[in-house]
């Protein structure tokens, strides 16, 4: 009887369960990782490697001439043929020093412009890239 | 490569002096506890040198041209100051694995996953050197104000107030304009370093942790796992805050895991790496709690005195005191600002927003969460009776993953924040990542200490 007792009992059958399943479990993680892995690698885009198509460093380069106008300036508005957001929000990492606000409110403007630039009335250029990239002082009110 | 010896080397040095003082090793010792105390003094290294940059910026803003050389001073003094503490070099102990045919496969295995993990880094670096919006707009534009203007950052700061995330810590742009100080210049490279650090130092954390606790064997799985979830490499690749704080949480958790072995200045060091994850950011504030939340129910559970609490929040206080200085200094209230409830009325529809897309986030099915499901379910079921299980660990392991989900949630539904699908979704990925090594760490922690060990071993 004791016998039957022990080889009834709970705890030595959740033991040889956990023997059989856990070793399973595992190997399916590790089969499962190693999956995901080489599938992610196999799917990278190798070409854009190749490319170099980044927009930040595009537009870091493209205010490379405006960071140097407004060296010094502590603030700057801007205007943008395009929807502002995200563009000002480039120029803003494109120029650390200088807190870009948004309109023609300060006495430099910093316009981004994607086709021929539109000056506002009262500014003038004093510095300006073939990219459209522009910096422009105020003249008069 | 030369910013990654800057971020690695120095910090490393530094922080290796540092933390013989605040948690001093054993007489005997083993690859584990030496990777394990690698992996801390590299992160306290990262701490001290940004908590230094941060002082130096506050006091002498006119002369960060000679930072390099206080740090350099810095680094000098702590070195002297351990050896002439020296005592005597712990006998270190040569560990054999269990299984050594298991371990030879989950070797190879690992070193898989390592290379891809590498090629998806070194893919999306290439590709993207300035990384996503959320880096640039967050973290590398305050690092690149403080850089470019010292004497200037905090006008300008509140003058960008209009950018999204403003209020998050400053960590992260510190340790990254540190880098471009020591390092000379600017450059995408400083952070691309960061990150790969720190990916690598969770995964080295993971393996140091669990080999620590049970056997290498499941501490080669850990690293399998943890970098089987490839976001967790896009995320480092990303040059996001959310790697760093997970590397934090996962160092804090396995000293605070460790403690009933070791001395109870254990829950000192990580008292100071629950800190550096609330200078990280938010979400390392809500760790914070949830880790001290944890230490006062294992005090409670296992008959332990309160002293422990004590040197864990003394551990935290100088990386709290900094993140509450960046607030003043910022003029934002930090973490604070997610105090605010929302509106009574809303709640129920956050519920229902948040459990909306939490399911829509799982049934997604990718690998990534298949193999958290079975984690999530399976090993818990199957490990948990396990014998000679390390409870107290597994006790604090399994409290924190808890009480982090519950914080989490809680904070997305009570505070006012934007639920939007869209905003959640990302959201969630993050938190994810975040939970990832905690996760597995908790989980694996549950395994029985015997289940590699051979048949005839048995």
């Amino acid at each position: 009887m004791p016998d039957s007792v022990d080889y009834c009992d709970l705890t030595t059958i959740a033991h040889y369960f956990r023997r059989a399943v856990l070793p399973l479990v595992l190997a399916a993680l590790v089969l499962l990782s190693l999956y995901s892995s080489l599938r992610t690698v196999c799917l990278l885009n190798l070409r854009a490697l190749t490319r170099r198509e980044d927009k930040v460093t595009a537009y870091l380069e493209r205010f490379d001439a405006a960071k140097h106008a407004l060296a010094g300036i502590g603030e700057a508005g801007y205007i943008d043929d395009k929807e502002a957001g995200a563009y000002r929000k480039l120029a803003q990492y494109a120029m650390p020093h200088t807190v870009i606000s948004d309109g023609t409110d300060c006495r430099y403007v910093l316009g981004n412009f994607h086709s021929k630039p539109a000056i506002p009335r009262g500014f003038r250029i004093i510095s300006s890239n073939t990219a459209g990239a522009v910096v422009l002082k105020r003249v008069s009110r | 490569m030369i910013y990654a010896l800057y971020l690695f080397a120095q910090p490393l040095a530094a922080g290796w002096a540092a933390l013989e003082f605040v948690y001093p090793p054993e007489e005997k010792t083993d690859l584990a506890k030496l990777l394990l105390r690698g992996c801390a003094a590299w992160g306290l290294g990262c701490g001290i040198f940004a908590l230094l940059y941060f002082c130096w910026l506050l006091s002498f803003p006119g002369w960060m041209r000679l930072y390099p050389v206080l740090e350099a001073a810095a680094t000098a003094a702590l070195c002297a100051a351990w050896l002439a503490s020296w005592r005597r070099t712990p006998a270190f102990e040569r560990s054999e694995p269990s299984n050594k045919i298991i371990f030879r496969i989950l070797s190879a295995a690992l070193l898989a996953e390592i290379l891809c993990a590498l090629a998806i880094f070194a893919h999306a670096v290439v590709v993207s050197p300035h990384a996503g919006f959320d880096t640039w707009a967050f973290w590398n534009l305050r690092a690149k104000i403080i850089y470019t203007a010292p004497e200037d950052w905090r006008r300008i700061f509140a003058g960008i107030n209009w950018l999204p995330n403003h209020n998050n810590p400053l960590f992260l742009p510190l340790l990254t304009a540190r880098s471009w100080t020591v390092g000379g210049g600017f450059s995408p490279d400083a952070p691309c370093a960061a990150g790969l650090l720190f990916l690598a130092g969770s995964a080295a954390a993971l393996y140091a942790a669990l080999s620590r606790l049970k056997n290498s064997e499941t501490g080669l799985l850990g690293v399998i796992i943890l970098l089987g979830n490839t976001r967790f490499s896009w995320l480092a690749a990303g040059q996001l805050a959310d790697i760093p704080l997970a590397f934090f949480m996962l160092v804090s958790s396995a000293f605070l895991a460790a403690g009933n072995e070791d001395s109870p200045r254990a829950a000192l060091a990580a008292g100071i790496f629950a800190g550096l994850a609330a200078w990280t950011k938010t979400e390392g504030a809500v760790f914070l709690f949830c880790a001290g939340t944890a230490l006062i129910l294992a005090a409670a559970v296992f008959k332990e005195g309160r002293g422990r609490l004590a040197l864990f929040a003394a551990g935290a206080a100088p990386f709290l005191a900094a993140t509450a200085v960046c607030n003043i200094c910022c003029r934002t209230g930090g973490a604070l600002n997610y105090f605010q409830p929302s509106p009574a009325s809303e709640l129920l529809w956050r519920i229902q927003t948040m459990l909306g897309a939490a399911l829509a986030y799982a049934a997604s099915v990718n690998c990534t969460v298949v193999s958290a499901a079975l984690l999530l379910v399976l090993i818990p079921v199957l490990g948990f009776p396990a014998e000679k299980a390390p409870r107290r660990s597994i006790f604090i392991a399994g409290c924190l993953l808890c009480l982090l989900l519950a914080a989490y949630g809680a904070a997305c539904v009570v505070t006012p924040g934007d639920i939007r699908t869209i905003v959640i979704r990302d959201s969630l990925q993050r938190l994810f990542a975040q939970l990832w090594p905690l996760a597995v760490f908790a989980f694996l922690l549950t395994l029985p200490t015997d289940i590699f060990r051979q048949s005839n071993q048995a």
